[in-house]
């Protein structure tokens, strides 16, 4: 390759750090024994599948009264997750926070990986998997389960689009810097990198796209986790008719995706040994912006529990004795306290801002979060206007079977290897940005433009 | 995981494709076992299968031939399914205060529609409004809401609003996402969870959107207001097995209502404005179609007389 | 002492029905009870009452004299008890037309011959029962021969029917003969009206103004007279009802309505919302493009 027609300057500091984020692009013997472990995990996941689509759905605990059960909360949770995409690269990234562009790609794939699998978890909830098709056949305009599809498709597309677009200065580098990888993988590179070189015209294309891109992506995050709590809200249950659900989501989505990100921070930080990159700096500010969205999130719930508490409405009143005070009563508190108020308390003090006290705190969030969506969804669901009589005892309450676990547990390791491989096939911090961004080569395309001014 | 970086051994395309493989495998099973699900729902070729001709005769004929037949007749039903009777409008009207939970409407209707033992399309509840008013026994069938949330959150129009009134269910579309479940404030819809009860009895009947049979495994299950029954002018099952005169069905185009135990036709105007008559939840706005006369001037007392059940 | 004991019974009678607040809310009267079946009860008769037995009385009652009668409060009455078997024919057909309590009624399900036929079934768990003669009374067209014409009077805008009776080859109004009027509906026949002939054989109806028609206001009307052996019926179809426009309720934009019929607002914020997405995606990757086709040029 004709070299001297790019603009970069092959300086050696920047070559170092290019070979230096380079590095964990490489196969090992660590990744292939955790793939294997993740692989055959999924295979027996998928086999409780199997018996599912061979028995039916009763296999799982779920019954005509509790009829969503761990796999709904699991897709609420999925696309929470992935709305850590838009957070960080979208919402931080275009407010001109330049710290964040360590993250942003372990973010993206979060995105990618969460939404991706989403699309799955529901699947696994149908009854009749085969007839997906007549979502698009006979899709109704009036249905959240239409609305929901078409945005978490888009938002999925996008998040990929957005990480692709990225990806290709990375891309182009990389084909100079993968001596020794397998030649498939610089094929790709080469492929998928559209033979970038840099140059003026190109950066402003790459700029403004990512930039359209951005904008794009806030709206759709937004409408996902949107129109997934209107699958709630939009009925008449009490608990579940709320006008507040949607902020109440998203916010509550904004949680689980950075908890999400913080686990992910501590482990790639740990193991492709970025120290260097994704610093303590980092994490003080992601746990400030965590404090942030879970006050946003403690206000909502706010909200959600005491207006209803207060008025004691028949049936609403029903719900809450059972969540606050009842049979949910400690998971609900333990979630409030050990999954929001607690790690807001603790992220407030400076020590607790560091990595490994912020793993901690972050799994517990994570946890929270999971088990909050589960909350959500299930104890509605025990209480509706009618008495539930004349039905066999496991009608009457809900606990999800050995099956429905593994069958919930199959997506997390999907989205586990999703994220593993693209973290394998691609640098986890983008390293062009990054290059930009410490100044060791000139942006060119800003320079224009303070010309212009 | 360790990192690498300390020993930059290369690898060669083999490894790389073999890794690729392994996470492909994921990808297989899944597709696999879908596929395995699709193939449970084919019947097996070359059988051979009797038939009944229209003038009386039994027939054998290949199985092959019969299903081209069976398509045409599906697709048949599922259009008459969806037509509504013309100039009709259902409603039902039941009387509270004569329900003393014999539950023969309950043994009717899952006999007619091949359901379980806890599925119900109707089923009676007892019921104690606060703590100060006495205890009966309501029939709650589904309402056949006029602005039905079952039928709005939908995706596939799989269950519909007929002109006539009644909400059916094609589940030969649902997909069972029970969407529907989660929506109806009334609990009357039912899931087939497993094979239904009478799976291998009812595997050559041609599927009646009317009727509901036969039940498809992981489908949803609801009251029909008996639209096959309507379609010959019968009262619905429930309401003709009543022996109590709980139950009054007809037309409100007629203004006209007939009891389904002692056959007498009433004007539905009358009856209600007579009897106070009051509409389930009806502030929750849905409009409903079954109408409750309350359980006033009783002629028994409450008992808790759960000997009528089915063991399940 | 024969007081005392009236006295005792009736009071016994009074706990008894306040108890179960079922068994005597109708007292039969003393016309009704004194009727007796119109033919002779035969093992034909007593076949016939089993199968209408079973059909319309057992989900209730149970075979007679096995007390496997349904579990329901009050207790439904076993037929072949003794108790029960003390009722005469009439009070038993009094009780199977006009129901009783929670027992429904069978006026409308059974004909006249029908009910008879039960309580030929019924008496045959009884050994000692004797039917009683049949007495010629309480029919009220008695003869074959008699018609019944059901018209619509114009000038007096009103239903009329005249029965009329052939004596010798002439036509003899028959009078003081109730008809009811019913106009006909999906499931059932629904009473309008009763009159009865006067002199002339004539009598004429008052049927409400309000009853619906079908789209051109057609009323079908079924006029019967009461009796065992010839019930005469005359129908006339007239235009004395309601004009009925149904509404379709599909012709409405709503949320559950089909996809067509989905609120114009929505389709179009839904369109909106996939095609503009759509546009972006498709410019993004045109810019994609550009850079491709920058680099395939330079090289």
């Amino acid at each position: 390759m004709a070299e001297s027609q790019t603009n970069i300057q092959q300086d050696s500091t920047v070559d170092n750090l290019i070979k230096d984020l380079f590095r964990t692009v490489r196969l090992n013997k660590g990744f292939n024994i955790w793939m294997g472990f993740l692989s055959v995990s999924l295979v027996i996941c998928l086999y409780a599948y199997y018996i599912q689509l061979r028995d039916g759905l009763g296999v799982a605990g779920i019954r005509d009264y509790v009829s969503w059960g761990i796999y709904i909360s699991n897709f609420v949770f999925f696309v929470a997750t992935s709305l850590v995409g838009m957070l960080v690269s979208g919402v931080v990234g275009l407010s001109g926070q330049k710290w964040v562009t360590p993250l942003t790609r372990i973010a993206e794939i979060i995105a990618v990986a969460f939404a991706a699998v989403a699309g799955l978890v529901i699947v696994s909830d149908m009854g009749r998997p085969e007839r997906l098709v007549n979502v698009f056949i006979h899709g109704r305009v009036q249905s959240p389960i239409l609305w929901d599809v078409t945005v978490v498709t888009t938002y999925f597309l996008i998040s990929l689009l957005l990480l692709y677009i990225t990806l290709i200065p990375d891309l182009a580098y990389g084909k100079d810097h993968l001596e020794g990888r397998p030649k498939l993988l610089q094929k790709l590179y080469d492929i998928l990198s559209l033979g970038w070189k840099g140059r003026k015209a190109e950066v402003k294309i790459l700029k403004k796209s990512t930039i359209v891109m951005l904008i794009l992506i806030i709206p759709v995050a937004l409408s996902i986790h949107t129109v997934t709590s209107w699958l709630f809200a939009v009925t008449l249950r009490p608990g579940w008719d709320s006008s507040i659900f949607g902020p109440y989501f998203v916010s509550g989505a904004f949680v689980s995706g950075l908890s999400c990100l913080v686990i992910a921070m501590y482990f790639f930080r740990k193991n492709y040994k970025l120290e260097d990159y994704i610093t303590d700096f980092h994490f003080d500010k992601v746990a400030k912006l965590l404090v942030l969205v879970s006050l946003v999130y403690l206000y909502f719930n706010l909200n959600e529990f005491l207006v209803p508490g207060y008025k004691m409405k028949k049936f609403d009143a029903v719900h809450l004795r059972e969540l606050l005070a009842g049979e949910h009563a400690l998971l609900f508190w333990s979630v409030q306290g050990l999954g929001l108020i607690i790690p807001i308390i603790l992220l407030l003090i400076k020590p607790f801002r560091k990595p490994l006290p912020m793993l901690i705190i972050g799994i517990f969030v994570l946890a929270g979060s999971w088990l909050k969506r589960y909350i959500i969804v299930v104890p509605v669901q025990e209480h509706p206007f009618l008495p539930i009589q004349h039905e066999p005892s496991n009608f009457m309450v809900y606990s999800p079977t050995l099956i429905e676990i593994l069958i919930s547990i199959a997506p997390i390791i999907m989205v586990l290897m999703i994220i593993s491989v693209l973290a394998k096939l691609f640098p986890i911090i983008p390293v062009w940005e990054t290059v930009v961004h410490k100044g060791l080569i000139k942006d060119e395309t800003e320079i224009e433009n303070n010309n212009h001014i | 995981m360790e990192d690498e970086s300390k020993n930059p051994k290369p690898k060669s395309r083999r490894e790389f494709v073999k890794n690729i493989g392994l996470i492909g495998l994921g990808g297989i099973a899944l597709g696999s076992s879908l596929y395995a699900a699709k193939h449970f729902e084919e019947k097996k070729r070359g059988q051979n299968v009797k038939l009944l001709t229209a003038d009386g005769k039994l027939v054998e004929v290949d199985l092959l031939d019969v299903k081209q037949l069976d398509v045409d007749r599906l697709t048949n039903n599922q259009e008459r399914g969806r037509k509504g009777i013309p100039g009709k409008s259902w409603v039902m009207v039941v009387d509270l205060s004569k329900c003393r939970n014999a539950r023969k409407c309950i043994d009717a209707c899952q006999s007619a529609h091949h359901l379980r033992p806890e599925q119900y399309h109707i089923n009676t509840l007892q019921m104690k409004d606060t703590d100060r008013t006495p205890a009966y026994h309501m029939p709650k069938p589904c309402q056949h809401c006029d602005n039905p949330p079952c039928v709005s959150v939908c995706p596939v129009d799989a269950t519909f609003k007929r002109s006539d009134g009644p909400v059916l269910i094609d589940n030969e579309r649902c997909i069972g996402c029970r969407f529907c479940i989660a929506a109806c404030p009334y609990s009357a819809r039912s899931f087939n969870w497993f094979e239904p009860k009478d799976a291998e009895k009812d595997k050559d009947l041609v599927y009646d959107v009317e009727l509901n049979v036969p039940q498809k495994k992981g489908t949803i299950t609801k009251c029909c207001f008996s639209a096959d029954r309507l379609r010959i002018n019968q009262l619905p099952y429930c309401v003709s097995a009543c022996p109590n005169g709980v139950y009054y069905f007809g037309d409100e185009n007629e203004d006209a209502i007939t009891n389904g135990t002692t056959k007498e036709t009433v004007r539905l105007s009358k009856l209600l404005s007579d009897n106070g008559a009051y509409q389930l939840m009806e502030e929750l706005g849905t409009k409903p179609r079954v109408f409750y006369l309350p359980p006033k001037n009783r002629l028994f007392p409450f008992s808790d007389n759960t000997e009528n059940e089915k063991k399940s | 002492m024969q007081l005392n004991r009236i006295l005792i019974a009736s009071i016994t009678l009074l706990i008894i029905s306040t108890s179960s607040l079922f068994s005597q809310t109708t007292s039969v009267p003393s016309e009704a009870k004194n009727k007796t079946a119109p033919f002779l009860f035969t093992p034909e008769t007593i076949k016939t009452g089993e199968q209408i037995f079973n059909a319309n009385c057992k989900s209730c009652h149970g075979d007679p004299g096995k007390a496997n009668y349904a579990k329901l409060n009050p207790i439904p009455k076993d037929p072949a008890s003794p108790e029960y078997q003390k009722n005469s024919d009439g009070e038993m057909f009094y009780i199977l037309s006009n129901g009783r309590g929670l027992m429904p009624n069978f006026v409308n399900t059974l004909n006249e011959a029908q009910r008879w036929q039960v309580i030929s079934y019924i008496r045959s768990f009884n050994k000692s029962y004797k039917q009683p003669p049949i007495k010629s009374t309480g029919e009220v067209v008695k003869t074959e021969t008699a018609k019944m014409i059901l018209a619509f009077d114009k000038s007096e805008k009103k239903v009329f029917a005249t029965i009329t009776d052939s004596v010798a080859g002439l036509r003899k109004p028959l009078p003081d003969i109730t008809i009811k009027l019913f106009v006909k509906r999906t499931f059932g026949s629904l009473l309008v009206a009763e009159a009865s002939t006067g002199k002339e054989g004539i009598a004429y109806f008052n049927t409400p103004a309000d009853i619906p028609g079908d789209s051109l206001g057609f009323l079908s009307l079924i006029a019967k007279t009461q009796g065992n052996s010839k019930e005469l019926i005359s129908t006339l179809n007239e235009k004395l009802g309601v004009v009925t426009k149904p509404k379709n309720l599909l012709d409405q934009r709503a949320w559950w309505n089909v996809n067509k019929m989905a609120p114009v607002w929505l389709i179009i914020s839904y369109l909106f919302g996939v095609v503009g997405i759509g546009i972006t995606v498709v410019y993004i990757l045109l810019q994609l493009r550009k850079i491709k086709k920058i680099n395939d040029s330079a090289t």
